[in-house]
């Protein structure tokens, strides 16, 4: 579902948000759900974007943040949540080996698509930031 | 150490990437906004992409 934010209610009527609202539906129907909304929480933490971490436990935010040394993350999630958190903090720096276990994991174009939906949820969340600090 | 991560020829799955273009392609129409926050927000896709042309 497409996120009543500030992108959808400041730029309502433009044919840039709703080619973005179709983008965004589109992100979750062609990467595993699981994987994308681990990541998007993540990067939800990361950008301190309210809305994505309200929406977790404090459970959830704990275990999160713990990510890289607990058991309750598989290898592929570890991998993703690596790569995540460097696209956010650095996008031109992610490094082979970084980049490499995911790819491995998800096939050449499975990583290519990820990288895409990854782009598609940080925007998003970008976008409602800065469209919120508009007065 | 960076080096090409996907072989050439590789595309992202077509339902995401064509809805993708399509908002690059509409966000390029609006041409309501200022030189200034155009040519920054060129810098910073020129970042996403690693493009440093």
């Amino acid at each position: 579902m497409v996120p009543d934010d500030n992108v959808s209610r400041r730029l309502a009527g433009s044919d840039a948000v709703a080619t973005l609202d179709a983008t965004y539906l589109a992100a979750w129907t062609v990467v595993d759900r699981r994987l994308l909304a681990t990541c998007r929480d993540r990067i939800g933490m990361l950008l301190r974007h309210e809305p994505t971490i309200t929406a977790m436990t404090e459970t959830e935010r704990a275990e999160l943040s713990q990510w890289a040394t607990s058991d309750r993350f598989s290898t592929l999630e570890r991998a993703a949540l690596a790569f995540a958190e460097q696209y956010i903090i650095d996008v031109s720096a992610i490094t082979d080996a970084l980049a490499t276990p995911l790819r491995d994991a998800l096939t050449d174009a499975g990583f290519a698509t990820f990288v895409n939906a990854l782009l598609v949820v940080e925007q998003r969340m970008t976008l409602d930031l800065a469209l919120g600090a508009v007065a | 150490m960076r080096s090409p991560r996907i072989r050439p020829g590789t595309k992202a799955d077509a339902r995401l990437l064509e809805p993708l273009m399509e908002f690059a392609a509409a966000a390029v129409r609006n041409d309501l906004v200022d030189p200034v926050t155009t040519e920054l927000v060129r810098l910073r896709c020129a970042t996403h992409h690693d493009c440093h042309t």
